[in-house]
């Protein structure tokens, strides 16, 4: 079979670091070693586009699930605006929740919940680095506490932090207890 | 003594990663957190809570018609939806029933029992 890459690629091009640097990359990637209260991601570069984060846990707490939260530059004002659609089973939600103290992305499974079960969600973060514009973070997650009908939560999120500082660091935290040991977070980026 | 909580510093610049123990500050703010994390809870449990109400008010509206008297019932109503309402009348009356008492069975509106099964005939698709 013969072809070409619809972009004009062909086999054997070799990529420049122009173009390399236009791509998108994991630039870290950690699982839990043990328990923790909060994840900060901090010493963050401004020399890429968008960044993209992928949190994989499961929380401590006694309960099937518990929420699953972050911060911005460590502001613990009341500057993040969030609008929720989320939807178990037949049943479908919205849900607006406006000046609150942490953007609320999404859930993680907790104690109560089957045992290996991890979940969480992906964000992604336009423009973090600009400082010309208000931040949006955009959450597609999800989580599961059983097997039974309803049990598994679809949910998508638009939250808005009331700041247009660029994005240096990134604190993530459960509405209640740790997150577990062999929770994961990766965190991509795309280049400039 | 409780054990006092640990966060992990991810430092992206240097490409390193720490276990540190919260300074006593973070521990006030967690805290914080949690009675602000609580307060959001309620507002999202009545919101769940809510929707399932509706829902079950949506169920009781569209199958008011099946408990009407017969005079009532609409003139362009089939004759075979008619005996089958005949036929399933007690059934209909139990299910709607079982919707009114639903919600008083719910206890985490977020993991809800599975609502109440209608009578086969006659067949009502309840959105």
């Amino acid at each position: 079979m013969t072809g070409s890459w619809p972009t004009g690629w062909a086999p054997g091009d070799v990529l420049t670091a122009a173009q390399l640097a236009k791509m998108m990359g994991a630039i870290y990637d950690t699982t839990l070693s043990g328990a923790v209260a909060t994840i900060d991601v901090t010493g963050l570069l401004g020399s890429y586009a968008h960044l993209f984060i992928e949190l994989d846990g499961r929380g401590d707490t006694a309960a099937t699930n518990t929420g699953l939260n972050t911060r911005l530059n460590g502001d613990t004002g009341s500057n993040y605006d969030t609008q929720t659609l989320s939807g178990s089973a037949a049943t479908a939600t919205a849900q607006e929740s406006l000046a609150q103290v942490t953007a609320g992305i999404g859930g993680i499974p907790a104690s109560t919940a089957p045992a290996n079960v991890f979940s969480g969600s992906l964000l992604w973060i336009p423009n973090y680095a600009k400082t010309d514009r208000q931040k949006m973070i955009y959450a597609l997650g999800g989580f599961k506490v059983s097997t039974a009908s309803g049990a598994l939560t679809a949910l998508i999120r638009a939250c808005a932090w009331r700041s247009t500082s660029a994005v240096t660091q990134i604190t993530f935290l459960p509405t209640a207890g740790n997150f577990v040991a062999g929770s994961r977070v990766t965190i991509y980026a795309l280049g400039a | 003594m409780s054990e006092t909580p640990m966060k992990l510093v991810i430092n992206l610049a240097e490409g390193t990663e720490q276990y540190v123990p919260l300074s006593a500050d973070e521990i006030a703010q967690r805290d914080k957190d949690i009675a602000e994390f609580t307060t959001i809870a309620t507002g999202e449990r009545h919101g769940a809570l809510a929707a399932l109400r509706a829902k079950r008010d949506r169920y009781l509206a569209q199958t008011d018609v099946l408990l009407l008297d017969p005079p009532n019932w609409p003139t362009d109503m089939p004759q075979a939806t008619k005996d089958a309402i005949e036929a399933t009348r007690d059934q209909w009356a139990r299910y709607r029933q079982q919707l009114r008492d639903y919600i008083a069975t719910v206890v985490d509106p977020f993991d809800p029992p599975p609502f109440p099964v209608q009578p086969a005939a006659p067949a009502v698709i309840l959105t």
